[in-house]
Order: C-alpha cells, then sequence, then structure tokens
C-alpha cells in the first residue's frame, strides 16, 4: 500500500498548490478586510504542506518496512485494489449510479428504477426472478407512489413526450 | 427551576400527535438502520433530510435525532446474533454478546443492552437539562472570533482524540473546508472554484457528498468482499433474571458516566466509550476469565455508555455549534437547512425548538425500549433478507436522497463521485469524519474568521487579545500537540520491537465512522 499511499499524498500536495495558484488568482485582501481569497490560500498552503509531510511519512516508513523484509519472500503489502470480480462488482454500482443520474430525467424515476434494480439484482444480487420482479417493482412505481403521494417528494416524471404520455 | 418549566413546556410540545409520530418514525428508521448492516447513522441521516424539507423544523429534528439514537440500539442485535456489528459503536459488544448468543442467551443480552441503553440515554438527558441554563448564560461571551475559536478546538479535538494518523485526519479536515468554499464567496459575491458551471455557483451540497463518501462507499466496500451472513440464532427469553440485574446495575451506572463524559468532547467517539466502559468493566472484576465467554456486564457497560454518548453528544452541538460527530455534523446540516443555527445563541434565540428537541430524546429512548423488548422478534426478522436484496435497495435510496436535495441530476454525479472517493479514502485507512464535520462547519468557520478579520481591520491580534479566544485556541493547540507527541512516542516504540510486514506508517488503529 505504500506506493498508492505516496501517489495520494503527492495528488494532495499538487491539489494544494493548485488551490494556492487558484486563490492567489482572487483577492487576498480588501479596504475593509480580508477577501474571497484569504481562506483558500491558507488551506490550499496548508494541504500542500500537510501533503509533503505525509509523503515523507510515507517514504520514511516505506524504507524502513523495505529494510526489515530484506531478504524475505514478498506478501507483507496490504492488498489495496480488489481482485477482477471485486472490481467488475465495484464497476457495474458506478455505471448504474452513472446511468441512473443520465437517464432519470428522459425515463424518469420509475423506469429508471425499474431497470437499475433488475440489473443489480440479476447481475450482482444473483435473485432469482419472482424475486427481482417484485423487489424492483416495488422499489420503481411502489417507491414513487410513496415518496410523492405520501412524503411530498419530487421524485421526476418521464421527460420523453411519449412516455410522458403514458402516464410514466 | 426555570430550566425545569422550559424542559416540561418542551415535554408537552413533544407529546403533540405529530411530533411523536415523527419521534417514533425516526425511532423505527434509527433502529432498521441499526440492524441492517452496511449503511451507518450519517448517511441514514443524510439519506433522510430531503424528506424533512417538507416537515416543520420540529418534527424535522425530531426525526433526525431519533434515527441517530435509534441506530445504536439497533447495532447491538447484529453484534448478539451474528457477531457482526451493524455499528461501530457495538463492535465490543460481539465480544460477550456475541458468547452469550452461543449459550442460548441471546434475548437477555439484547433485554439488557435495550434496559442500558435506555437508562444511559436518558440520564444523558437529564445531563443536557443540567448544563442548559450555564451554558446559555456563557454565550453571551461569544463573538466571532471566539466562535471561530471554538470550532477550530472542534477540528482540532476530532482528528486528534479519533486515534490513528494525524497527518490524514488533517489532510480530511483541510479537503472538508475546502469543499465547502466551492460556489459564489457570501461577502463579495465571487464565484470561487466553480468551473464555469452554473450548479456549483451554489456551493456543492453536503447532503450527495456525504450520502455518497458513506452510503455508497460502503455498498462498494461490502459488494468487493461480497461479505454475506445468514442469521440463524434463536433469541429467546428478554427479560434478564435477578443474577443479570445484580451484575449489570454496577455496569450501567459506570457506563452512563463514562458515555456521559466522552460525549461532551467533540472528536471523541462512541467505540471510545464502549471499549472504555469494556476495559472498566474487566478491571473491576473479580474473575476476569468471564469476559470473552458471555459475561453480561459486557454487555451492559458498552452498551450503556455508547448511548449515554449518543445524547450526550448534543450538548457541545447545541451549546457551541460544534458537532463531535460525522452523524451530529449532518443533524446539524439538517438544522441549518431548517433555518436554525445551533451554537451559543440557540437557547436564547429558538429556546421552544432545542426544549422540544430534548423532551422528544427522553420520549425516544422510550419508545426505543418498547421496540427492543417486546418487538425484538420483528427486527430479528430483518436479518433473514439477503445482502443481495439489502444493496440494491440501499441503493436506490442513496440516489433518491441525492436526488431530492434540488431535484438535480448533477447531486447524482456528485454523489458517484463521493463515492467513489469514499471507497478509496476508507481502503486507503483516511478517516471520514473530519471532512464531514468540516465540510458542514466550514461556511461558518470563514465567514466568522471574516467577520473577527474585519472588525479588527485585518489584524490577528483580535485572537490573541480576548482571552476566551486565546484560550481556546491554546488548548486546540495543545490538543495537536499531544497528538504529535504521542504518534511520535507510539512510533519510537515501535522502533523499539521487532518491524511487522504490515507496519507501513499507513496502517492505523481501526477507526470507527461514527
Amino acid at each position: 500500500m505504500t506506493r498508492a499511499s505516496g501517489v495520494t499524498a503527492g495528488v494532495f500536495v499538487v491539489l494544494g498548490l493548485w488551490v494556492v495558484y487558484e486563490a492567489h488568482r482572487m483577492t487576498y485582501s480588501t479596504p475593509t478586510g480580508p477577501g474571497p481569497g484569504l481562506f483558500p490560500f491558507w488551506l490550499g498552503c496548508l494541504l500542500a504542506l500537510l501533503g509533503l509531510v505525509w509523503f515523507v511519512q510515507v517514504l520514511v516508513t516505506g524504507r524502513r518496512q523495505a529494510a526489515a523484509t530484506a531478504g524475505r519472500s514478498e506478501g507483507g503489502q496490504q492488498r489495496l485494489w480488489p481482485g477482477r470480480a471485486g472490481a467488475l462488482r465495484v464497476g457495474a454500482v458506478v455505471v448504474a449510479l452513472l446511468y441512473a443520474a443520465l437517464a432519470v430525467e428522459w425515463l424518469g424515476f420509475r423506469l429508471t428504477m425499474l431497470t437499475v434494480l433488475i440489473a443489480l439484482l440479476v447481475g450482482l444480487g444473483r435473485q432469482r426472478l419472482i424475486v427481482t420482479a417484485i423487489v424492483s417493482v416495488t422499489g420503481s412505481f411502489g417507491v414513487y407512489y410513496v415518496f410523492t403521494h405520501w412524503l411530498s417528494v419530487q421524485l421526476p416524471p418521464a421527460g420523453l413526450p411519449w412516455l410522458s404520455s403514458l402516464g410514466l | 427551576m426555570e430550566v425545569l418549566g422550559l424542559f416540561g413546556n418542551g415535554l408537552l410540545t413533544a407529546l403533540q400527535p405529530q411530533n411523536l409520530l415523527f419521534a417514533f418514525i425516526g425511532c423505527v428508521l434509527g433502529q432498521l438502520i441499526g440492524v441492517l448492516p452496511g449503511i451507518g447513522s450519517a448517511a441514514a441521516i443524510a439519506l433522510l433530510i430531503p424528506v424533512t424539507f417538507n416537515l416543520p423544523p420540529v418534527p424535522a429534528i425530531i426525526m433526525l435525532a431519533g434515527i441517530f439514537y435509534g441506530t445504536n440500539y439497533g447495532g447491538t442485535i447484529t453484534s448478539v446474533l451474528m457477531n457482526m456489528p451493524g455499528e461501530s459503536a457495538s463492535v465490543v459488544t460481539c465480544i460477550d454478546g456475541y458468547q452469550m448468543a452461543r449459550q442460548g442467551r441471546a434475548g437477555r443480552a439484547l433485554g439488557i443492552a435495550a434496559i442500558g441503553s435506555f437508562i444511559g440515554g436518558t440520564a444523558a438527558t437529564i445531563g443536557l437539562v443540567v448544563a442548559a441554563k450555564p451554558l446559555t448564560s456563557a454565550a453571551l461571551l461569544v463573538g466571532a472570533p471566539e466562535y471561530f475559536a471554538l470550532m477550530v478546538l472542534g477540528l482540532a479535538l476530532v482528528v486528534g482524540l479519533a486515534g490513528g494518523s494525524l497527518v490524514k485526519a488533517l489532510i480530511m479536515g483541510i479537503l472538508g473546508l475546502l469543499v465547502g468554499t466551492v460556489g459564489i464567496d457570501p461577502a463579495m459575491g465571487v464565484p470561487r472554484f466553480t468551473f464555469g458551471r452554473p450548479e456549483l455557483l451554489d456551493g456543492l451540497s453536503f447532503i450527495p457528498v456525504v450520502i455518497g463518501l458513506f452510503g455508497v462507499g460502503e455498498i462498494l466496500l461490502n459488494l468487493e468482499k461480497k461479505a454475506q451472513q445468514v442469521f440463524r440464532t434463536q433469541v429467546g427469553s428478554v427479560l434478564p433474571d435477578r443474577d443479570d440485574l445484580r451484575r449489570s446495575g454496577g455496569a450501567i451506572a459506570r457506563g452512563t458516566g463514562i458515555g456521559f463524559l466522552l460525549g461532551l468532547i467533540p472528536g471523541a467517539t462512541s467505540v471510545i466509550a464502549s471499549y472504555m466502559s469494556y476495559g472498566v468493566e474487566v478491571r473491576r472484576a473479580s474473575d476476569r476469565s468471564r469476559f470473552g465467554r458471555g459475561a453480561i456486564e459486557g454487555v451492559a457497560g458498552p452498551e450503556t455508555a455508547n448511548n449515554s454518548f449518543v445524547n450526550a453528544n448534543f450538548i457541545p452541538l447545541f451549546a457551541l455549534g460544534i458537532p463531535g460527530t460525522a452523524s451530529v455534523a449532518m443533524i446539524m446540516g439538517g438544522m441549518m437547512a431548517n433555518g436554525i443555527i445551533p451554537g451559543p445563541l440557540l437557547f436564547r434565540d429558538h429556546a421552544d425548538f432545542v426544549w422540544t428537541v430534548i423532551a422528544s430524546m427522553v420520549i425516544g429512548n422510550a419508545i426505543l425500549l418498547i421496540l427492543n423488548l417486546p418487538l425484538i422478534r420483528v427486527w430479528t426478522q430483518m436479518l433473514r433478507v439477503p445482502y443481495g436484496i439489502l444493496f440494491a435497495v440501499i441503493l436506490e435510496f442513496t440516489i433518491i436522497g441525492a436526488y431530492a436535495v434540488s431535484n438535480s441530476t448533477f447531486d447524482l454525479t456528485v454523489m458517484t463521485v463521493a463515492g467513489l472517493l469514499g471507497y478509496l479514502l476508507r481502503k486507503l485507512d483516511f478517516p471520514l469524519a473530519p471532512l464531514v464535520l468540516t465540510l458542514v462547519i466550514g461556511p461558518l468557520m470563514e465567514s466568522n474568521l471574516r467577520k473577527a478579520l474585519e472588525a479588527s481591520a485585518g489584524s490577528l491580534s483580535t485572537f490573541v487579545d480576548r482571552p476566551i479566544a486565546l484560550t481556546v485556541l491554546c488548548v486546540a493547540g495543545a490538543v495537536v500537540l499531544w497528538s504529535v507527541i504521542r504518534g511520535a512516542l507510539a512510533r519510537f516504540r515501535r522502533d523499539e520491537s521487532p518491524v511487522t510486514p504490515d507496519e507501513t506508517g499507513t496502517t492505523e488503529v481501526p477507526r470507527s465512522t461514527p
């Protein structure tokens, strides 16, 4: 995990420096007091500094570990990334969420959730068809009804005219 | 006497049907979320904040508070029955609770946990009532510099006391503050870090970010491991016998005190309270070998402590405007969304609101006692729902929660990105609590800093000239310094002992997600 930690520390240093640069372009102070750039400027400085401190920590402890495990077999490193199957499951959820973000205003909440739930329950949950059907219909049409009628939470109807004409 | 009168009025308002209903809904939802592994109280509160937008502030916050302390009750059930904590605070309950379940005493473990939780939660609420008056008087001494200093102290305590890497916790705190600066600068109307996107002009809404970090991040972690477990244990009688009560009485009393005192300190977590209570019980026991083999004190003490902690946690929120944990930060966000700013003036400006919420906690704890004693078998049925269904349902609620904040699909994208970020940060052992805390208090912190500097014409001497601000900042500095020294000592001790392969400086003490 040391390499990943080092890279992450580097990302924070770069992010901090970028914030400093952006804050520098804002007004730092005005005649009446501090400007919009003051707070981000110092936050950026702190972030870059802390990223650097962490990078050094990772470097030092990594060397110490390397010295301690010299001559021994590999395998002491904690595994950061999931295996292929795990990565596919994580990726599938992310794709499902992005699909929901893109589709919800076109297909509406009910159809979007229906398709998302069917895909997740069959693909990842490995559920039987009858269970999938019950959960996805309840989770889409049932939940829509509860939230819009009982809880007064607005969920989007379909944006496509032909779906809208079907009452979706 | 005046306090009792105010509390009495609050109790009458809390007993009105609408408030009672939302206390009940909050407790049931909290209990349900606590029972189901895979979603914590912070994410649950974030998910349900949009539901409260159409409610008046009092029932809205009563419901959110009910979810918060309800999760602690519910988290015990999976700890005892499945050796799997539904909430991080219930980790220690697994040690003896699960052993009791294996001996056929699951019901008694759950029963004493519910009784202890009720006593701890109610006692801490009484403590909150007692502390309210002096805190109201102290509130008048607080101006912008003191308020800023208090927030710095809150941040220092959260990063300093939670254990683990100080640097990582500070990075998370800074990151939260930076996310809070996105949007139009409130004083001069200048857009900051908006990349020309109109959706960012109002800033990043904290709800989709938190739902992503906690809710989606947790689901991604669970799915990666594909962890699934099926419940088969029998519950048995939930009423403790005379011997159980005799053994648990002292543990409950001590747990109440420990939880209450730790709840006053922002940054301490309910995990610390429950572990400390367990440690005290082990040390006091005449026969320590009973612990780890089903000692009822090992369930009663920690469960009491974590509920006492949760209710006491409202004291720094109400009095100082400092949320001690991520879940309390969520409640603070809910209050702010309803136009109520927690902090020194809350008891003066919103007395009716705050006393009703406090009184509702007593009612909520009574509701949870009922839900956990006679109705315990209903909750155990929930554990038969396979995770293969559960994760999809939770994911649906994350979508609703993020979308409903401002009816924007942009927030769904924000949630997804935050989910991936939360997943990666957890894999790298970054604590998320400081990020959420600063995300919520960041804009207040900046506005108080700027007010203080405007009043002093830009001079930092305003923080030195005002004794309260100076003292608070010194305490904050001392907390950070102490954490640095503690970390250095721990490293020194490690250097003395042989190095183990996983000692990379990035592996930390397990940290809770309160």
